[in-house]
């Protein structure tokens, strides 16, 4: 993973490639008042370099403005020391392919890259024949775009742009909606076209594919340089100590792995961070424990409950043309709409299914079938990229000795255990909480002495789907948000409930808090990747030696 | 119109019909003869893959690839079973999905030259498999409902895989060993008191399931010539419960005819949104044509709960029988 | 004759019998802190009817469980005709010839009436995976376990229904089911929980007649019974518990009138006082 260290100015900048064929000097690029590129200056040559950040960090304006689409306001670029706005002929030998460009409908592959070539009036009638076969497209050359998968689609892209032979390759996300295999296609081939000594510049925001593709990175952060490097090392900027660009890799990753720290403060730093991601799956982990104490379902849909929560924030807060709303104002509006989402799956689904006397098999099923419904929602809803709330996005992290956070993720900490100290508050002290555990412990004999279950039981949807929805506001605020961060939270929601013990509050809480230190420390050790494993070994061992988990009872199990 | 529907036709008769089909027959045993709740499914088609890649990647024969890949097949259902099994329903179906979704992980993180590649995956490992495709090259079929040779030669050898699995699960379900099954399915403890030690039924009902599960694994990766971790990902076994309840649970003919008719409707359903968006009966700020295809699991999700909730029995099934029925 | 080799016995909690097919000694069981049965002693006459009776929350169900081997108790041992099976799975001890019926009748109802008899057939080949894919292999046994099948339904009254889904009967008949199911096995003991509960007087004299004669072919039963008449009219031996505990054995007659089970059945009307008293003995 990446290694952070606050890097000498001058000599072996890695901002800077050594044999430079695309030079940026102190750029800087605007849209009215929309700061786009700020102050930017790093090079690019032979071979491939990866252009990384978060959607609106500048990378797309920083491609257009080396292929000469946009002028920059100040600063000057340079292809090969010529000016690619003012100089023409350089264009022909830089190429880009951009993330989102129709195909002239009805053309084949090969007519496709034969009227690129015909634009350039290029000579060579092989080329567009040679350029199909370098990307692997020469079977299916005389096959329509439109009948093309994403990923053949972007070969041809590819195709078109190597038909100039360009010294220079610009691509913006080619990886975008590639499959596996696609994908193992097209970083085989730009690193080829790397070693053939073009210089080819690929953008993307998935950290571990450019890792392996790119023999240097260079990151955007709000148009600025946030950090270079030769990979896997990144050096940082002196003044931004740590920042959150891929919501893959959690902070902790970034701001804890320095050599100048002991093992010590490492895993302390690590342990916090745990819990701070303990109390978020703590969130989900509440309403999945709950719901199932009341009604016994077990809850597959729960992580889209966490994911709504967290994209209603991100939406609430980009609305419309200006800067949107708050965030917090945005985080509470967002978790009265789940709030309101688990009223309307109680009364519109469930509540239907129970009089039904569907069985529970039957449920666990219909809730997989939610999951599918809503995850892909999302997914055409916002689309497959991360992305990141407005505000608060670079901040220091501060705290005693090792056990250091930023202050929205202190802030979610606070307001993670305000919450719990507020449930468990509701479920002591008030009505609906001991009707609540009297449903728990025996659903007959609570309604037979006068109990309303059917109230109870939507109070605790309600309940439970607005503390999911907490949950996928502070991990956005944490991380960002996507639309599968609930899928991939779902097992640690799991792990948490049956660790704690399965219909136990504070075992939920309990379990969540173990889970996240356990993952989060134990990638001290091993491949930050397979942390989630960590979790899942406790899962299963749990479940096979002590079912009931630590605070469970024995009677509710099997 | 016409061009979306024999593209479905082809779809419900094509390779990953064929293959979805033959991992449905495998959790047709486990979930539709026995109640097996097992969310895991995807795991044994991927052990069944990377056994067979693995193997050949180190250097053996295709053939003893596949026999490591059913191998391993068998031993993912002891792992799943041995300890699991005991665990009731939802528990087991935590277990599963968690248990296949950590092998996952742990098949990911390997590093490029680890025997697993990790993401890389590994590929171009079914060339000998090709090389005796008794097929001509060409393109077989009428109009769009057309395969290259190596596509039919997939389907022939899977289409035939779930042929001899699914009477080989016919002869099972109509002998005494069914009528256990059938009886453990219905009441684990009535099965005891009759002296069946269920433990044991369950366990072959799980391995030999897997291991159907496993071919259809292993055809997917020949045919992809690819393995990968990010493709065996627990969405994959929900789309084979949906064909399992889809085509109807407990039935022999019902995973066979729910896997052509998921493929066939969501290509079809593909088909017509692109069409209806193409020509501008549905505003492309509503749904682009690359949304079409998540909006299509949107619609197997739907598909899904309404199937449970309406005809759990699905379209070849036996409403008396249902498991999934009982509270 | 049974009553005979008894009439000797004396009525006392645990004491031996001439012939036992049954004996369990110091069998315990607590849920949490209640002690749901523990029993120092007790021994079963190998072909007698034996029941079993006391109030609610005795133990009886609780022990036959634990017997049967569908609970683990807290300690204890207990051996069926020379064998010890304490620690067996339950589906092991029914293979050794010791069957028992539920509360809740478990006739299968998904399956045929025919099919449920077949069930109870033992060591069947065609039960096992490999043999089962070949028809040849198991046919001819499962033509004989048919026969066998019909034989004891028409037996049992059930003939006509054989085709039917279990579900399709009544609860009486699915009581009839089970026993006949259980005796496809050829058991040496069989445990019947509450057979007549819940079915209609008729039947009942249908069940009992059913039971002597599987006496007759040196079937021994115990079973756990509610109904006094029906205790007294056809046991050789009653056994009554009492807060998990053997607290009266004897002859129906020396049974009727001991004072110890006449207190067991009142004091269940104060259960609390009942429970409370138990625990102060344990501690």
């Amino acid at each position: 993973m990446a290694v952070l260290e606050p890097h000498p100015n001058g000599t072996d900048d890695p901002a800077f490639a050594p044999d430079a064929t695309v030079v940026v000097d102190d750029v800087s690029v605007w849209f009215g008042q929309k700061v786009a590129l700020s102050e930017l200056s790093c090079s690019f040559g032979p071979g491939v370099t990866g252009l990384l950040g978060p959607n609106g960090a500048g990378k797309t304006t920083l491609m257009r403005a080396l292929t000469g689409l946009i002028p920059v306001n100040q600063g000057n670029v340079r292809i090969e020391g010529s000016d690619p706005r003012r100089e023409r002929a350089v264009h022909a030998r830089m190429a880009l392919v951009p993330e989102d460009e129709a195909v002239p409908a009805g053309l084949t592959a090969r007519q496709f890259v034969r009227y690129i070539a015909d634009l350039h009036q290029l000579p060579d009638r092989a080329a567009p024949d040679d350029a199909l076969r370098t990307v692997g497209m020469l079977d299916a050359a005389d096959r329509r775009v439109d009948t093309f998968s994403k990923g053949m689609r972007q070969r041809t892209k590819v195709a078109a742009a190597l038909v100039k032979d360009p010294h220079v390759l610009v691509l913006d996300e080619p990886l975008n909606g590639a499959d596996p295999v696609q994908r193992v296609n097209l970083i085989t081939l730009f690193k080829d076209l790397g070693a053939q000594g073009r210089t080819v510049i690929v953008s993307s925001h998935v950290l571990s594919e450019v890792e392996r593709l790119a023999e240097r990175l260079i990151v955007l952060m709000h148009g600025r340089l946030a950090a270079a490097g030769i990979a896997p090392f990144m050096a940082v900027p002196p003044g931004t100590v740590t920042f959150v660009i891929f919501p893959l890799v959690p902070p902790s990753e970034a701001g804890h792995t320095t050599p100048h720290t002991s093992a010590f403060d490492q895993i302390a730093g690590l342990s916090l961070d745990g819990i701070e991601l303990g109390l978020i799956i703590a969130m989900g982990a509440l309403g999945l424990s709950l719901i199932f104490g009341v009604t016994g379902l077990v809850n597959f849909a729960q992580g889209e409950l966490v994911t709504f929560g967290g994209l209603a924030a991100w939406w609430l807060s980009t609305w419309g043309p200006g800067p949107g709303l708050p965030l917090i104002l945005s985080g509470v509006l967002a978790v009265a709409a789940g709030g309101l989402l688990g009223c309307g799956l109680e009364l519109g689904m469930f509540r239907p299914l129970r009089r039904r006397r569907t069985g529970n098999v039957a449920l666990i099923v219909v809730t997989i079938g939610l999951s599918l419904v809503l995850s892909n929602l999302y997914l055409i809803m916002v689309g497959g990229n991360p992305l990141q709330y407005a505000e608060y996005v670079l901040q220091t992290e501060v705290g005693p000795g090792p056990f250091t956070l930023t202050p929205k993720d202190w802030t979610v900490v606070a307001t993670s255990i305000v919450l719990i100290l507020i449930t468990g508050f509701l479920l002591q002290r008030t009505r609906y909480g001991t009707a609540l555990r009297a449903v728990s412990d025996n659903p007959d004999l609570a309604s037979s002495s006068g109990i309303a279950v059917e109230r109870v039981i939507l109070i605790t949807w309600i309940g439970g789907a607005a503390l999911a929805a907490s949950g996928g506001v502070f991990l956005g605020i944490a991380t960002a948000v996507s639309w599968d961060m609930g899928l991939e939270m779902l097992l640690l929601l799991f792990a948490a409930v049956i660790l704690g013990g399965i219909g136990t509050v504070y075992g939920a809480v309990l379990g969540a808090l173990l889970i996240g230190i356990v993952t989060q420390v134990s990638t001290y050790w091993i491949n930050p990747e397979a942390k989630n494993a960590v979790a899942f070994l406790v899962l299963i061992g749990v479940l096979l030696v002590r079912p009931q988990g630590i605070l469970g009872r024995r009677e509710r199990v099997g | 119109m016409s061009s979306a529907f024999q593209d479905a036709i082809a779809a419900g008769l094509g390779v990953q019909a064929a293959a979805f089909a033959l991992a449905a027959v495998g959790l047709n045993l486990q979930f539709g003869y026995t109640g097996l709740l097992n969310f895991g499914l995807v795991a044994f088609l991927m052990v069944g893959a990377y056994g067979t890649a693995i193997t050949v990647n180190e250097g053996g024969p295709l053939w003893l690839g596949v026999l490591v890949g059913i191998a391993a097949s068998v031993g993912l259902g002891l792992v799943f079973g041995l300890p699991t099994l005991r665990l009731r329903a939802d528990y087991l179906a935590i277990v599963t999905i968690t248990a296949g979704e950590t092998l996952r992980i742990i098949i990911n993180a390997g590093g490029q030259n680890s025997f697993t590649q990790g993401p890389f995956g590994i590929q171009q490992f079914a060339n000998s498999f090709f090389k005796i495709n008794p097929f001509p090259t060409g393109t077989y079929g009428p109009g769009r409902v057309s395969f290259s040779e190596s596509d039919l030669w997939v389907m022939t050898v899977t289409w035939a895989l779930v042929a001899l699995f699914s009477l080989a699960v016919y002869r099972l379900v109509r002998s005494p060993w069914g009528r256990v099954i059938k009886a453990i399915r219905e009441d684990e403890d009535a099965a005891r008191s009759l002296g069946k030690n269920v433990f044991a039924y369950k366990l072959q009902s799980l391995c030999l399931g897997g291991v159907m599960a496993g071919c259809a694994g292993i055809m997917l990766a020949l045919s992809q010539q690819n393995v990968s971790p990010t493709y065996y990902l627990p969405a994959f076994t929900f789309f084979i419960y949906t064909i399992v309840i889809l085509g109807g649970p407990g039935s022999v003919w019902g995973p066979i005819i729910g896997a052509a008719a998921f493929w066939f409707l969501i290509q079809f359903t593909a088909g017509v949104l692109t069409d209806a968006i193409g020509s501008g009966w549905i505003p492309s700020s509503l749904l682009s044509t690359d949304e079409v295809l998540t909006f299509r699991y949107v619609l197997v999700g739907l598909g899904l709960i309404a199937l449970v909730v309406w005809r759990p029995q699905g379209i070849a099934g036996n409403r008396e029988e249902l498991l999934i029925d009982d509270r | 004759m049974i009553a005979r080799e008894l009439s000797g016995v004396e009525p006392r909690p645990g004491v031996a019998k001439p012939d036992p097919v049954l004996t369990a000694d110091g069998v315990r069981r607590r849920f949490g802190g209640l002690v749901a049965v523990d029993v120092e002693h007790l021994e079963v006459q190998r072909s007698s009817i034996t029941a079993l009776i006391g109030p609610n929350g005795a133990g009886k169900s609780t022990f036959f469980n634990v017997l049967s081997g569908f609970d683990r108790p807290d300690g204890g041992s207990w051996s069926f005709d020379g064998t010890a099976i304490s620690g067996w799975r339950a589906h092991r001890i029914a293979r050794r010839g010791m069957v028992r019926s539920f509360q809740l009748p478990k006739a299968l109802a998904k399956l045929s009436v025919l099919d449920n008899m077949k069930l109870g057939a033992p060591r069947q080949s065609g039960e096992r995976l490999a043999t089962a894919l070949l028809p040849g292999r198991w046919r001819s046994q499962e033509r004989t376990v048919e026969l066998q099948a019909i034989e004891l339904l028409s037996r049992f009254g059930l003939g006509d229904q054989r085709d039917d889904y279990a579900g399709t009967l009544s609860g009486g008949q699915r009581k009839l089911l089970e026993m006949a199911r259980a005796l496809m096995a050829q058991p040496d003991m069989v445990l019947l929980d509450e057979p007549m509960a819940g079915v209609n007087p008729v039947l009942v004299q249908t069940l009992l007649e059913h039971m002597k004669g599987i006496r007759e072919i040196g079937v021994t039963v115990l079973f756990v019974e509610h109904d006094m008449d029906v205790v007294m009219g056809i046991s050789d031996w009653v056994v009554c518990m009492g807060v998990g505990k053997v607290i009266a054995e004897g002859t129906p007659a020396a049974i009727g009138a001991n004072p110890a089970v006449i207190d067991a059945y009142l004091g269940t009307t104060h259960d609390e006082a009942g429970f409370g008293e138990a625990e102060t003995a344990d501690d």
